[in-house]
């Protein structure tokens, strides 16, 4: 481990179950990170309410061991909720609801967000970019388009933390850096 | 006849004895009467509000009904000084002029204290979906409704006051780190810090009761573990200070397992990918 601090990169559920489910599109830019991770660059976050969806997919079946295994991986860290989570949580549901901010659906749905998932935030997704927010995470990968345009349009702007898919280089190569 | 597009005056309570109003309509056009557990609900709140206003103010009152009606859903109150018996005006007119400087301005009135104003607030956001709610002062012309402006406002005004210092709470939960350096042997005060590769220079004090959760770590010393106990957290503050360790696992050094060896373990069901998966999962929710 290296004795600075390394990247917190916060991941989202639909990136472990993009790798399970082998999706093409997904795996290049999300198997890149392993560099990150494995030299202690970055560490990956996994708040609980991720790792109760993955491990609710892998349970029963013969991915349980290998995610058992990866899960205590000394890169990963479980982001646990607690109080403070819970009250960021709250305030990011009442703050991003379309009852609440008029202009929140017009300005989601021109972003490209579907219109079903425009209205507002859910209570899992707030409890997820709460937990990120709060552990003080630099980035949340995802590929939730909620996630992402609440990112662009005001998260980033206010905190600094960025919301995006795994694509960006979000850090510099650890190598490139000593060269 | 001229025609009137406004609703019928209020009968006068009296000179100087003003009133406070809630108005509840339902924007379901098929079934005009509202709903009995919605309007107590937001009555319920409204009144909590104005009676937290009232105390704020340092005025001993209670609030009387003075009219109550079915045409939509009205209830008007007024407060009494509950000593004389006598109407308190000034508290409605403070009322007045407060929620209209939150409304206009979304900056804090000095006569809505953070408590009062969070009741305030308490009450706007709980108003029932289909459901219009209206301030009024007794004076049907006077009457406006709740929009989301006007939650805005106030939730724009509550955010303004400074927050209120918070103390330490605790937490049960586990933590990851490096077990660095074993502080104390002494039986009554056992302890270790734990250095957490995202704060690594705050370490986390572990004090712990039973010996053999480290007397069985050998090579875990200056490696990766996960304690498991109450963690003790200053406010605002993402990592914990302290711990009351119930149990340690050691994590391996390398890893066994990479994202790599991750890759085509689960199927999804056919026509779903993980962003739809997951997005089923939650809305299910």
């Amino acid at each position: 481990m290296q004795s600075s601090k390394p990247t917190l990169d916060v991941w989202d559920s639909c990136c472990l179950i993009g790798i399970l489910n082998g999706e093409k599109d997904k795996l290049p830019a999300l198997l890149a990170q392993t560099r990150f991770l494995e030299t202690g660059a970055a560490m990956l976050g996994l708040p609980i309410a991720v790792l109760d969806e993955i491990v609710t997919l892998a349970d029963g079946t013969s991915a349980e061991e290998n995610v058992r295994a990866f899960l205590l991986n000394p890169y990963v860290l479980p982001l646990h909720p607690n109080l403070e989570v819970s009250f960021k949580s709250k305030s990011l549901r009442m703050r991003f609801d379309s009852k609440r901010m008029p202009e929140l659906y017009d300005k989601a749905v021109a972003a490209g967000v579907p219109k079903d998932q425009a209205k507002k935030l859910g209570v899992k997704d707030s409890e997820i970019l709460a937990t990120a927010l709060f552990y003080q995470a630099e980035r949340l990968t995802t590929y939730d388009p909620f996630l992402l345009f609440l990112g662009r349009e005001y998260i980033e702007k206010e905190t600094g933390m960025v919301i995006d898919l795994p694509t960006s280089p979000f850090l510099p190569f650890p190598d490139k850096k000593e060269e | 006849m001229p025609r009137r597009n406004h609703e019928p005056k209020q009968p006068k309570i009296g000179q100087g004895q003003l009133s406070l109003s809630l108005k509840l309509e339902t924007t379901d056009r098929n079934r005009r009467n509202v709903d009995a557990d919605d309007f107590f609900f937001a009555a319920e709140k409204w009144l909590r509000a104005l009676k937290i206003f009232a105390k704020e103010q340092g005025e001993h009152v209670k609030w009387e009904i003075v009219d109550l009606r079915k045409s939509s859903a009205l209830v008007e109150v007024q407060p009494v000084k509950v000593k004389s018996g006598k109407p308190a005006p000034q508290l409605v007119r403070k009322w007045e002029q407060g929620l209209k400087k939150i409304e206009d301005t979304g900056k804090p009135d000095p006569k809505f204290t953070p408590e009062s104003l969070s009741a305030l607030h308490d009450f706007v956001f709980s108003i029932p979906t289909n459901t219009v709610a209206s301030f009024g002062n007794g004076a049907a012309s006077e009457r406006h409704k709740v929009t989301p402006m006007t939650q805005r406002r106030i939730e724009q005004a509550l955010a303004a006051f400074p927050p209120e210092p918070r103390k330490e709470y605790v937490a049960q939960g586990s933590l990851r780190g490096l077990l660095a350096v074993l502080d104390s042997w002494n039986p009554d005060e056992r302890s270790f810090r734990l250095k957490l590769p995202m704060a690594p220079a705050k370490p986390v004090k572990c004090t712990y009761r039973d010996a053999s959760l480290t007397a069985d770590l050998g090579e875990s010393f200056e490696g990766m573990v996960e304690i498991t106990g109450q963690l003790r957290y200053r406010p605002e503050q993402p990592w914990p200070f302290a711990a009351d360790v119930e149990r340690i696992t050691t994590l391996p050094r390398k890893p066994k397992v990479s994202l790599k060896d991750l890759v085509g373990l689960v199927r999804l069901p056919e026509g779903q990918d993980s962003v739809s998966y997951v997005r089923s999962l939650r809305d299910a929710e």
